[in-house]
């Protein structure tokens, strides 16, 4: 079925400049063209702008929800984004499978453009690229059985032959997701907040994909069973080489699953770089304030981050420059509230890439 | 030393079944004490009666629940109380934040009325007099008074939750109640809630109850922990003794289950989370964690162990007996 597997791009600690870097450039046609993509999931420049209400007889503005991110994924990678509600983390998610359309920018998964794919095109590709949401009490359908549910993607993609193959099929994922053979005759609200997410895993996975959207998938868990389910994600990632987008606002888990972290305020990407490098380093100044005010479990109280109180920005009335300008603790008035910061590689570092004109030295 | 502000002793709260003449035990026997100026965290997972125990102290229980116990305020036993008494107490001697303070505030009345409305009932202020104390309280919480006038949609969920705590200081209450205070903030809210709260605890002598599921956030505000498992207290002490030596094997287990601390050192790739085991039915006899808990021994399963004084506190576990046990 998928060849992806069978070329897997190592990502260990070495520091090496490669081709792959390049694929947060704009350059053009990535992919095919040049043999193998190195990279599973490619974005450039993913916006999407939804127009609000202004009243009856005045045009709609528009908002960005997602205003011009770009990264790549590597095979068998697992890429955390992070940021608060409203930052389009959620959004980013929705546009890589175009479950929202994006308003521009451009997604190519394994070589296929995915704005340019017919709609059969894009449904086939589907069966490669699962989502699995935060919220199991309303992402299963309540009149269906999880037998049901998981084997729904079997009969539309037709990956089972015959109902004893099917059956076969879905025992298999249930069981590879920790779930005992006899719920698959149960309805979901008779399962546990953890066993229903354990669903919503199979259900994704009974396709296998080569490509999971993880939006949220602990946030609305209890502590112990977080732990499990990020554990069960670390293990099937592993067996089955998947490569993931973990969406979360929890940095603890983030930073405990992903080699990589996207740090996203206002519709963008502020800093993307290795997990150590941006946990450790936070070179941006929002990173920086997010990670120092999470609450300390041993040790001294950390108290608030160093931030200025200006509003945060409006949505529906941008301002010129950089979005975090009226809280930056470095900002620098007459450019950053001028100029728009890009993300830029951070010299002698390379694959850490901050958006800001003042990032904070090496180390906290 | 003084009595508490908050003495409770053997709170317990039982549910009428919804079909049938039984009774569902959702709390048993729980002793909480909480002093002036000191900020009380009762913590556990969902279903661990966190809610229930704070509902309880003021009995805003459903119909038909059946409260045991006692509950002093201020050496007032509130079990003494009618109805009419006890809304006095509520709003005025303790005042509450809940976890959604959007679900909290009416949609069609601003931040400002809602303020207003809490003055007026708690303290009996009218017109100017209510505005203007409605604004020093709003102007405290840091909730920026060029919004008084807004509604609930149109604030964040942080200037929300200083609305709400606004709202809970009118009737300068004695004790606050903080029901998952933080939980549905974004992480720099939360700071600055958490920040807020630990502000007024002290500079008021405001005696705190903050219910949470959030270990990291509980060891940045409290004092105190109390950790419940199953409507059992099993453990209390120092936030710093609990979370550093925690003497129940149950806090030790939430404890190793969160990830560590994105600030320490980065992860070692071959370690994995440890997990608690699933949920099973409630032992008939002894230690309700027992069918969970990675240490439990022969007696464990038989007889049902007491909360015991430990060094720093006291534990419900057979294993911990005796002088206190280091983690």
């Amino acid at each position: 079925m998928s060849t992806s597997r069978d070329h897997v791009a190592d990502f260990g600690e070495a520091d090496e400049p490669t081709a792959l870097d390049a694929l947060e450039r704009p350059v053009e046609d990535q992919g095919r063209e040049r043999g193998r993509p190195q990279a599973l999931l490619y974005v450039q420049k993913l916006t999407k702008a939804y127009p609000t209400n202004r009243g009856f007889f005045r045009a709609p503005d528009l908002v960005h929800a997602l205003n011009g991110v770009s990264f790549y994924l590597r095979h068998r990678e697992t890429l955390g984004i992070v940021g608060e509600s409203g930052s389009g983390k959620s959004t980013l998610g929705r546009c890589l499978l175009r479950l929202t359309e994006p308003t521009l920018g451009r997604v190519v998964f394994d070589g296929n453009d995915l704005m340019a794919l017919a709609p059969a095109e894009l449904r086939a590709l589907r069966r490669r690229m699962q989502i699995v949401l935060q919220n199991p009490y309303t992402s299963l359908d309540p009149y269906m059985t999880v037998g049901e549910i998981v084997a729904e993607g079997l009969t539309v993609f037709g990956l089972a032959a015959g109902k004893k193959d099917r059956d076969e099929q879905v025992l298999g994922w249930c069981e590879r997701v920790g779930l005992d053979r006899g719920v698959t005759v149960r309805y979901p609200h008779e399962l546990s907040g953890g066993q229903r997410q354990r669903v919503a895993i199979a259900r994704a996975l009974a396709v296998g994909p080569d490509f999971l959207v993880l939006d949220e998938p602990t946030s609305a868990l209890d502590v112990s069973v977080q732990a499990q389910i990020v554990n069960l994600l670390e293990d099937l990632q592993e067996q089955l080489g998947l490569t993931q987008l973990f969406i979360s606002h929890d940095l603890r888990t983030v930073q405990y699953t992903a080699q990589r972290i996207g740090v996203m305020y206002f519709g963008k990407l502020v800093e993307l770089g290795r997990t150590a490098d941006v946990a450790q380093r936070r070179r941006h100044p929002y990173t920086r304030a997010l990670f120092e005010a999470l609450p300390s479990l041993h040790g001294p109280r950390r108290g608030l981050p160093i931030l200025r109180d200006g509003e945060p920005p409006n949505p529906l009335a941008p301002k010129p420059g950089c979005a975090f300008f009226t809280q930056c603790p470095n900002a620098e008035r007459g450019r950053c509230d001028v100029e728009e910061p890009t993300l830029q590689e951070i010299p002698e570092r390379s694959r850490h890439r901050v958006a800001c004109f003042h990032p904070f030295d090496d180390g906290p | 030393m003084s009595a508490p502000l908050l003495r409770v002793r053997g709170l317990g709260v039982a549910l009428r079944e919804p079909f049938g003449p039984g009774y569902t035990r959702v709390l048993g026997d729980v002793d909480l004490d909480v002093g002036e100026g000191e900020v009380v965290a009762l913590v556990g997972e969902s279903g661990a009666g966190k809610t229930m125990a704070a509902s309880a102290l003021v009995r805003l229980l459903p119909d038909g629940a059946k409260v045991t116990g006692t509950v002093e305020l201020d050496g007032q036993d509130l079990g003494a109380l009618d109805e009419r008494a006890l809304e006095h107490v509520r709003g005025r001697s303790v005042g509450f934040v809940f976890q959604d303070p959007g679900a909290a505030m009416h949609p069609m009345y601003s931040a400002g009325w809602h303020v207003i409305e809490a003055v007026t009932l708690a303290r009996g202020l009218r017109g100017a007099e209510a505005k203007a104390a409605a604004q020093a309280v709003l102007e405290r919480v840091g909730f920026p008074l060029a919004r008084f006038d807004a509604y609930a949609h149109e604030l964040s969920g942080g200037m929300r939750q200083r609305a709400m705590i606004a709202i809970a200081l009118a009737g300068e209450p004695r004790l606050l109640i903080a029901d998952e205070p933080t939980t549905a903030l974004d992480v720099l809210a939360a700071a600055r809630i958490r920040t807020l709260l630990g502000e007024l605890s002290r500079e008021r002598k405001l005696g705190m109850l903050v219910i949470s599921h959030d270990l990291a956030m509980v060891a940045e505000l409290a004092d105190r922990i109390v950790v419940l498992y199953a409507g059992d207290v099993v453990e209390v002490g120092p936030t710093r003794r609990v979370l550093d030596h925690p003497a129940h094997p149950y806090t030790r287990a939430l404890l190793a289950c969160l990830p560590p601390d994105p600030l320490a050192l980065p992860r070692d790739r071959s370690r994995r989370l440890t997990v608690i085991a699933n949920p099973q039915e409630d032992p008939a006899g002894g230690c309700r964690f027992s069918p969970r808990c990675s240490v439990a021994a022969l007696r464990c399963r038989t007889e049902r162990p007491a909360l015991l004084p430990i060094e720093g506190g006291s534990a419900r576990c057979f294993l911990t007996e005796g002088p206190g046990v280091e983690a």
